[in-house]
């Protein structure tokens, strides 16, 4: 993306000009202050919001131009896999139900194999005994492991993690960085927003998000 | 457990966020359940009841017409076949007052009264009784004995035909009544002795029996039943059928106000005498009124299309009042989950597919209410049925059509499906980013 500017008022730019690109199987890590405009960052990139003005190409699609709800609403579907900072489990829904949600809008076929990855990861985060309970009946630590599930799941072209680690133990969050490491090396473009600067991922990309702009950290 | 159908996962997801979602669910459904339910109930028993009238109507004679006439002579049914072209026409003239025959002790003791309807006929094959409306001419065959024949007429025999239930209610049985004599204004047996101010007597000696009409299975029900019921002035009134000629003799001023049912030789010759009576403007004229079993059915048709319309006039107020009432409770519970809807948005879900799931969540409950509605409603046409027949003695048939059953639910499902949309369309179009941040 280049020149994308947000405002919500007219005046106030929350992204000023900012430009960012990431290749399939690079991982970018985000910091910056609170209120700096992490999240409007994300939500674009995420296609959740759109831009006041600038160039967004994704796969080769100019989605600014584009503007298409139906495109759009493909590639989050398809494409792009999120962790939210609150999770955004559906609490009355099932662990299983919650992760396979995206199939519920695609093309894709439920095969087999996709079961057989749901049980991977489920026991990679150590959540297979939850697979059949309640959202709602969760942990913190749970609710944002079956996030992470639910995102990689389809293995998009990009997923979009912030704070994924926020609620989890020292090696909880190991395990995650090291997923998110594991679907990077497998070609997935990944974008990590936190506040711990100790992440362990040296092959990662390091941006501070500052007045409205990305600077790369050396 | 696996699910590696998307269907299944759909289906299971419609399923888990339909019961979620609870005020909205036993408020739903207690709306379509109760509108449903008024609504078939409502078509059930007005079909019932306009079928069970073109039942009765049905089995008319159909070249008879009933006609009633003001004027005190047979002379005025003469004078309306004045310059007539009819091959063959018979009149019924029937009384207007009830005559007493006897009264006896019931088996409880109390004191039961017959009266009769006395019928002047010229022919037997078609025998009238009243239905509550109208005296209604039914087609009929001889059971036992032989009818009213032209003999009779001619001679003034003091000969009656009675029906089948009327033979068993006074004699036992069709075999016994042959021959038996009954005193009008006397009772059974013989003719007692008359003082001047008693009312004339007149023995009449049973010649037929014949079948009985739609109608008598009815009366059969509600005699007994007054008789149960052990009321103290239990009043059973029957119809007697004797020549016209000895009817006009014996009674020369039976009653100011009679009906006559004539029946002709053919229903061409029905239709013109109905005809011939009705003026331009569509009234008639010279008698009080005229049916014939077209007009009859013509009326019936009339009414149930009337009724109908009200009917569903009715029901689409309810439907606009009950829709209403669905827009707010869905709208709130809709508000509840915008949230999960900015989630499904934000995994691919496109507006439409989140209309289409709270549509199908609203078409899980109305359906469901709606077949609960249709079975209440059968339930409750069943027991007023037998509440109508057992109790109140009306002749009723229950008479359930498809379009009963499937008119009601369609409407449920309609009325849920476009009310509940409303607000999943609302619902839908809350950009993803504030749907997620909606508290």
């Amino acid at each position: 993306m280049s020149g994308i500017s947000k405002t919500y008022d007219g005046n106030k730019f929350v992204l000023n000009d900012l430009s960012f690109s990431l290749c399939l199987g690079e991982i970018a890590i985000i910091m910056g202050p609170s209120g700096s405009g992490k999240s409007t960052f994300l939500n674009i990139l995420g296609l959740l919001d759109k831009a006041s003005s600038g160039k967004y190409l994704f796969n080769g699609n100019d989605l600014c131009e584009k503007r298409n709800k139906k495109l759009y609403s493909f590639i989050r579907g398809e494409k792009i896999g999120f962790v939210f900072q609150s999770y955004y489990l559906i609490e009355t829904l099932t662990v299983r139900d919650n992760i396979m949600m995206p199939f519920l809008y695609s093309d894709t076929k439920i095969t087999d194999e996709i079961e057989d990855h749901i049980s991977e990861y489920a026991q990679l985060f150590g959540v297979t005994e939850l697979l059949d309970k309640k959202a709602s009946l969760l942990s913190g630590g749970e609710r944002q492991r079956v996030a992470i599930i639910r995102a990689m799941i389809k293995k998009p072209c990009l997923v979009i993690a912030d704070e994924p680690t926020g609620n989890l133990d020292e090696k909880n969050g190991e395990t995650v960085i090291n997923a998110f490491r594991k679907i990077a090396g497998a070609g997935t473009a990944v974008v990590i927003v936190t506040h711990n600067s100790g992440i362990n991922c040296p092959e990662g990309k390091r941006f501070q998000l500052c007045e409205g702009k990305l600077h790369e950290i050396k | 457990m696996k699910s590696n159908n998307r269907f299944v996962l759909y289906i299971r997801n419609i399923f888990v966020m339909t019961k979620s979602s609870k005020i909205r669910f036993i408020l739903t459904f207690i709306g379509i359940l109760f509108s449903v339910f008024g609504f078939a109930f409502a078509l059930i028993i007005s079909d019932s009841y306009f079928e069970s009238r073109r039942d009765i109507y049905s089995s008319f004679a159909s070249n008879s017409l009933l006609i009633s006439s003001n004027q005190p002579s047979e002379d005025k049914i003469n004078l309306f076949l004045e310059n007539k072209n009819y091959s063959s026409v018979f009149i019924d003239v029937i009384s207007k007052n009830y005559y007493f025959i006897d009264s006896f002790d019931s088996i409880n003791g109390q004191s039961v009264s017959i009266t009769t309807t006395l019928h002047g006929v010229e022919t037997t094959e078609v025998v009238s009784q009243y239905d509550g409306m109208h005296y209604m001419p039914f087609l009929s065959s001889i059971k036992n004995g032989r009818g009213i024949n032209w003999g009779d007429i001619q001679s003034k025999e003091k000969t009656v035909m009675i029906d089948e239930y009327t033979a068993e209610l006074l004699y036992g049985s069709i075999k016994d009544a042959i021959g038996q004599s009954i005193v009008i204004d006397g009772g059974r047996g013989l003719v007692s002795e008359q003082t001047s101010s008693s009312p004339q007597k007149h023995s009449f000696i049973i010649s037929g029996v014949c079948e009985n009409s739609k109608l008598t299975e009815h009366n059969r029900v509600e005699n007994r039943k007054k008789i149960k019921k052990g009321s103290d002035n239990v009043i059973i009134n029957i119809d007697l059928y004797c020549p016209i000629s000895t009817i006009f003799d014996l009674y020369p001023d039976l009653d100011y106000y009679r009906n006559y049912i004539v029946t002709f030789g053919s229903q061409n010759e029905a239709n013109d005498f109905y005809n011939k009576t009705i003026d331009t403007n569509g009234n008639q004229y010279g008698i009080s009124y005229i049916v014939s079993k077209d007009s009859l059915m013509a009326d019936i048709t009339l009414q149930m299309k009337e009724t109908k319309r009200i009917i569903v006039l009715g029901i689409l107020l309810l439907s606009f009042i009950f829709g209403i009432s669905i827009i707010s409770v869905v709208f709130f519970a809709t508000k509840e989950r915008i949230p999960e809807i900015g989630i499904r948005k934000a995994f691919g879900a496109e507006k439409l597919d989140i209309v289409f799931q709270i549509f199908c969540e609203m078409l899980l409950i109305s359906g469901l209410a709606s077949i609960i509605g249709v079975f209440a409603a059968l339930y409750f046409s069943k027991l007023l049925e037998y509440y109508l027949i057992n109790e109140l003695c009306i002749y009723f048939v229950l008479n359930i059509t498809a379009g009963d059953i499937v008119t009601p639910i369609f409407v449920g499902v309609l009325q849920s499906a476009i009310f509940g949309m409303i607000p999943g369309i609302y619902g839908a179009s809350i950009p993803i980013t504030d749907a997620l941040k909606f508290e």
